[in-house]
């Protein structure tokens, strides 16, 4: 089920607010928030829910046999034993195909094999799940002895299938005891709405023109529409995450859950480094705590940090998805983001314009290569933004999609820069943006709704992940 | 004094208060009346299912989109007129829509394969031939639409499929000696303007021109004798109703992206006297006895105020049927005629019945007797068999078929 559907905005959301505010105990409320989650998980997926009560199972398990014993070497075998069987399911739904079909490649041998079926947002919930196991070895967290509260961290509906990836330790508390205040309600609608607006008025606009572009041969393509395809790509893959997020975070305040922030405007980077440091923050945090200080961090010489980077962006790559593409544009980030430390890009003092070409430029051709199907498709698409491709400078197809997008994406260049946050924090007086919220907020609500009701495109990006 | 600044400051704090709950509460209105409207209808669409089928139903339904949609599809429709969009996308690529330079609706236009055009204009000869060999006078009214008046893009990288398939077809007709009129020869002098900006049809002031340019083609090269009276405009009367009409495109875009089409019931000021029968697949068989706006037209069709749930276009026959014949008591001098037609001849053949004794009005996407139209011509013996088609058939060998 997507937020951006009639199906959740008029039927679900209100049923879970209705159910939530009529069970009086916080563990009723758990309860029924983690009936709802299944429920919402299991539309449209049925029995792939047994996936998720797996991982349900098998971390609140490991995680309370860690906590009878203090035998090192044991817990490091139940350690062990989690990662393994996390990993194994996580391996077989996600990568047994691309291994399959390389293998075949390889071995000359039939690629007729039967395919095994994605589980919507397998990586997010594995990896949340195993945050908590890591956690309670190091001690880090406390133990949950509650099944049902493990149940309600990992399937939690606003985060479950695109995050963010939310720590126990950062909602454990709130599991146990919290409450929900009018305010709270309406800054959770608030930025549920915001998210709203960015996936439905800007993403999903966007994919229209970036689809249609990349469908076509990549041989007719011009360099304007070449590059109105990669910057419009850009904007639909930061709104369409973003606007998941900020969806997510909101409905997590309005059940009285505080997600920590997964964004923060990352087109204003000014190195690679930075912008990873902005984008999709739970993923970045998450393989800086679980992957890069456990492999020594920047503790161990710089050889060994170079390394650690090296496996952190390897795995960022595979994490995305089971393509190559996926894997180069993570080797890519990687090979990048150590010659910024190798340079000390950050500390230079290059004119901010530069730097900010620079930064654009790189994630730009970068999301070419997430973006396309294969290899072949972002080299032809690069080859075609540079004219290398024989293709003409611009054509009518380019006229075209200028003339019905160019609104659209002014309007995502200005969401994406502080410049809104400017505006009503330091430019106008509280109470006049406090007059103006709540009339921007229906404004966005009633016209999002206008796109869902109307029936368009509406795909989210980062279910596939 | 000081109780006064403390009682503004407090305001203030309420107030600001408030504001702060607003977005909230314009969130949960939103959320809430949407979603009793879905259990309101949903409800009343399962009272007559149970178990299983009554969930998979209510998922459904919830899904639908037309619901509660008209006041949000006027929102999305003057959004996109903001952002200055002129393509609009639907659910069904079929029905996008794109806003043209004179700011008008029309759908994206789909083309036809030359082949199946010059299969359905040799079978158009062929039922002229055999209709010829009868003695049967014919005739095939080609209605245009608002984009056939030029060969210009519809917009930056959108060709005008359908100006050029209707050119095709014209220039296929006259290879092949069909008899025929193509009525922007007609209209021509309004062009585009003579269509409404949010339907795909003519207006009724231009099926008016059209019909009457038949009955004086029909009167000069026809030998038929229909009363100058009866093709005067002068004795009809013309009401028209300002911002009243919605057309199949405005309500996909809503009322605010090019605004309303104005609509104008044209009426004879002259007595008639018709009997009507008409062939529905919905209703049935019905017959109705009167005037012509008791006959022919369907007063109950609200010409004064938009809607997205009905066409004023329809005002004249109530819509498209299989089969309508009307009796004209204030001609009698026999004459008989068949129209084939599709939706852009449904006001013209309105027209078009002041002028004949009998005329038989006859669309071939509903028509669903067990007679053939061969066995119909035999039966009622017509002067002249006519076919008016808009250009969305020009490729459908069938629609010019007698069989």
């Amino acid at each position: 089920m997507v937020f951006s559907s009639q199906i959740f905005l008029f039927f679900f959301l209100p049923v879970t607010l209705i159910g939530y505010v009529l069970c009086r105990q916080t563990q009723l409320k758990n309860l029924w928030l983690l009936l709802v989650s299944i429920l919402f998980y299991a539309y449209g997926a049925h029995l792939v829910v047994l996936v998720l009560a797996f991982s349900v199972i098998v971390n609140y398990v490991i995680a309370l046999l860690l906590t009878k014993t203090d035998n090192v070497l044991k817990r490091k075998l139940l350690m062990t034993l989690d990662v393994l069987l996390n990993l194994s399911y996580l391996f077989y739904f996600k990568y047994y195909n691309f291994f399959r079909i390389n293998l075949s490649a390889l071995t000359g041998s039939s690629t007729d094999f039967e395919r095994v079926a994605l589980p919507i947002g397998i990586s997010f919930f594995t990896f949340q799940a195993l945050s908590y196991c890591i956690d309670v070895y190091r001690d880090k967290s406390l133990v949950q002895k509650n099944i049902f509260n493990v149940a309600l961290y990992i399937t939690f509906f606003p985060q479950l299938i695109a995050g963010p990836i939310v720590r126990f330790s950062t909602i454990s508390k709130e599991i146990g005891c919290r409450s929900v205040s009018a305010r709270d309600l309406s800054e959770g609608a608030s930025r549920f709405v915001y998210g709203l607006g960015k996936k439905v008025l800007i993403a999903n606009l966007m994919g229209i023109m970036v689809d249609s572009i990349y469908a076509m041969d990549s041989s007719q393509i011009s360099v304007g529409a070449a590059w109105l395809a990669s910057i419009g790509y850009s904007l639909q893959i930061f709104f369409d995450f973003s606007g998941y997020s900020d969806m997510a975070i909101g409905l997590g305040r309005m059940f009285g859950f505080h997600f920590l922030e997964n964004f923060n405007f990352p087109y204003i980077s000014r190195t690679v480094s930075e912008f990873w440091r902005r984008w999709h923050i739970s993923l970045s945090s998450w393989f800086r705590d679980y992957v890069y200080i456990p492999l020594g961090g920047n503790r161990r010489g710089l050889k060994r940090q170079i390394f650690n980077l090296a496996v952190v962006w390897l795995c960022t790559g595979i994490w995305h998805g089971a393509n190559w593409t996926f894997i180069l544009w993570g080797v890519i980030y990687g090979i990048l983001i150590i010659l910024e430390k190798l340079t000390g890009f950050e500390k230079m003092k290059v004119p901010a314009l530069i730097s900010h070409v620079y930064t654009l430029l790189v994630v730009n051709i970068l999301w070419v290569l997430f973006r396309a199907d294969d290899l072949g498709s972002a080299a032809a698409m690069i080859k075609a933004m540079f004219g290398l491709a024989g293709n003409p400078l611009w054509d009518s197809t380019a006229s075209f999609y200028l003339a019905e997008n160019w609104t659209t994406m002014l309007l995502g260049v200005i969401v994406s820069v502080p410049l809104l946050k400017y505006f009503t924090e330091k430019l106008i007086p509280e109470k006049a943006a406090d007059a103006i919220r709540p009339f921007a907020i229906a404004v966005i609500l009633l016209v999002s709704v206008s796109f869902i009701v109307k029936g368009s495109y509406n795909p989210f990006i980062y279910f596939n992940f | 004094m000081k109780d006064r600044k403390e009682e503004a400051q407090s305001n203030n704090r309420s107030g600001g208060a408030i504001l702060k709950l607003l977005p909230g509460a314009i969130f949960m209105i939103v959320v809430f009346v949407m979603f009793a409207f879905n259990i309101a209808e949903t409800y009343g669409n399962l009272s007559e299912q149970s178990g299983k089928e009554r969930l998979r139903a209510a998922a459904a339904d919830v899904e639908s989109v037309d619901r509660v949609t008209y006041p949000f599809i006027n929102i999305n429709g003057f959004y996109q007129g903001v952002m200055q969009r002129d393509y609009i996308y639907d659910v069904d690529p079929q029905n996008d829509t794109i806003r043209t330079g004179n700011g008008k609706v029309v759908s994206v236009s789909s083309t036809a394969s030359k082949k199946k055009m010059r299969k359905a204009a040799a079978e158009l000869k062929k039922t002229q031939d055999w209709l010829s060999e009868r003695g049967i006078a014919s005739l095939y009214v080609q209605a245009p639409s608002k984009t056939c008046f030029s060969e210009e893009d519809l917009m930056p990288g959108i060709s005008n499929k359908t100006y050029d398939k209707l050119e095709f077809f014209v220039k296929e007709l006259d290879k092949q000696n069909v008899t025929y009129v193509d009525a922007r020869e007609w209209i021509k002098d309004n062009g585009a303007d003579g269509f409404y900006k949010t339907d795909h049809h003519w207006t009724t002031e231009t099926a008016f021109d059209v019909a009457v340019s038949t009955g004086k083609l029909l009167n000069e090269d026809y030998g038929f004798n229909i009363s100058k009276e009866v093709l005067d405009p002068s004795n009809y009367d013309f009401d028209t109703h300002r911002d009243a009409f919605l057309g199949a495109e405005g309500r996909r875009t809503g009322r605010y992206y090019v605004g309303l089409d104005d609509f104008t019931v044209i009426t004879p000021a002259f007595d008639t006297d018709f009997h009507a029968g008409i062939d529905s697949s919905e209703t049935g068989h019905s017959e109705r006895d009167g005037s012509f706006e008791e006959t022919v037209m369907d007063m109950e069709k609200d010409t004064e105020h938009y809607s997205f749930d009905d066409s004023a276009y329809y005002t004249y026959w109530g819509g498209d049927y299989g089969r309508a014949e009307t009796i004209n008591n204030n001609v009698d001098d026999d004459s008989s005629v068949i129209i084939f037609k599709d939706s852009y001849g449904i006001p013209v053949t309105a027209f078009m019945t002041n002028m004949f004794h009998r005329v038989n009005v006859i669309d071939k996407r509903y028509y669903e007797s067990s007679e053939t139209l061969k066995e119909l011509i035999e039966e009622t013996d017509p002067d002249l068999v006519m076919f008016v088609y808009g250009p969305g058939y020009l490729g459908k060998k069938k629609m010019f078929s007698l069989n």
